[in-house]
């Protein structure tokens, strides 16, 4: 029951997320993401704790299930609502096999597929990024993200990225 | 008790997961990430076998007890996600590699100067070579092949939910884009 109620609960709250963008409602974002999967989880696994009652120690653990899966889709979003590059190489190969592509195929695919701009609108409406006149500045709230990632490459000794 | 116990037990094996990742790249596996996240994660998950069949043995045995060890699994295998994820951004995500390259000028930079620095050729690029690197694709004669099978699983599972969720094939297909603009944003090109 708990494992249930946790599944539904985060499930219910993307399908709402999902209706809102696909019915063009309000723009997709992580910013609306993060509103709806939380705080659709929470009052999701409080009604069906009403509806069906549970232990306190239940109603948690499947508010945590559906925080996990919560957090694991908003992270995970940018490759599902957005399009990886690397994905979309990979299906753009796959859809030109056997002969494979050339370099002025690849070129072609480069500039129908803008993704740093795509990336930037992005950061500019989840709110990292701001636009100062003709400047595009970094706010305050990004330093903590790229100090907390950078961080954590420091650890592990990794000093090139790929990006 | 039972369930808090899980809830413990599925956090603490995701922190073992964690520093074992961090441990096996920094003595063991080093330069290896992939290899490196398989070994956090199993660690992780046998840390969390262990701990539930503890929560087993010690405390009142319960009908709810394997409903309450899946949900432990899912926790774990969420949070395991979400790292894969976290360190795959950290790695190669076009977002936190813009927000590198405009940290770096604490002034910011206009988009000539940003096209200078990182543009759309730059990280395709770099993806290509990454693949090629690895062997995932192959270039024969002047052709580019995709030779990496799981890639193109991976790939397809993500298209999947793209068009399960949002309805749509790729996000130049999306009729809402993020701030409303259209996609090629003329106000951003001509700076």
């Amino acid at each position: 029951m708990v494992l249930l109620f946790g599944v539904i609960a985060f499930a219910g709250a993307l399908s709402i997320y999902a209706i809102i963008v696909r019915s063009q409602l309000a723009p997709g974002s992580t910013r609306l993401l993060v509103s709806i999967l939380f705080g659709g989880s929470l009052l999701e696994v409080l009604t069906l704790s009403f509806i069906s009652p549970a232990s306190t120690a239940d109603v948690l653990l499947a508010l945590v299930i559906s925080w996990s899966l919560a957090l694991a889709f908003t992270i995970a979003n940018t490759a599902i609502e957005m399009d990886s590059p690397t994905q979309s190489l990979v299906i753009f190969l796959h859809d030109h096999r056997p002969n494979g592509v050339t370099e002025e195929m690849l070129d072609a695919f480069i500039i129908d597929r803008p993704f740093r701009d795509s990336r930037l609108r992005g950061l500019i409406a989840d709110g990292l990024v701001e636009r100062r006149g003709d400047w595009l500045v970094c706010r305050s709230g990004t330093q903590v993200l790229l100090y907390i990632l950078n961080g954590y490459r420091r650890i592990i000794l990794r000093n090139e990225t790929t990006g | 008790m039972q369930a808090f116990a899980l809830i413990v037990a599925a956090c603490l094996a995701l922190l073992t997961n964690m520093a074992a990742q961090v441990i096996s790249h920094r003595h063991i596996l080093r330069g290896r990430l992939a290899a490196t996240l398989a070994a956090g994660f199993t660690v992780g998950f046998a840390a969390l076998l262990i701990m539930c069949i503890a929560t087993w043995l010690l405390t009142k045995p319960a009908e709810e007890f394997w409903y309450r060890f899946a949900s432990a699994v899912l926790i774990y295998g969420a949070g395991s996600f979400a790292f894969l994820c976290l360190v795959a951004a950290a790695e190669t995500s076009v977002r936190i590699e813009l927000l590198r390259q405009l940290s770096a000028h604490p002034d910011g930079l206009t988009i000539t100067e940003l096209d200078a620095l990182y543009n759309d050729r730059t990280l395709f690029h770099m993806r290509l070579d990454r693949l090629l690197e690895v062997g995932a694709i192959q270039k024969v004669d002047r052709y580019y092949r995709l030779t990496s099978m799981s890639l193109l699983f991976v790939a397809r599972v993500f298209l999947a939910a793209k068009i399960l969720i949002f309805g749509v094939t790729d996000e130049f297909g999306l009729k809402n884009q993020p701030s409303g603009l259209p996609f090629r944003d003329p106000g951003l090109r001509e700076r």
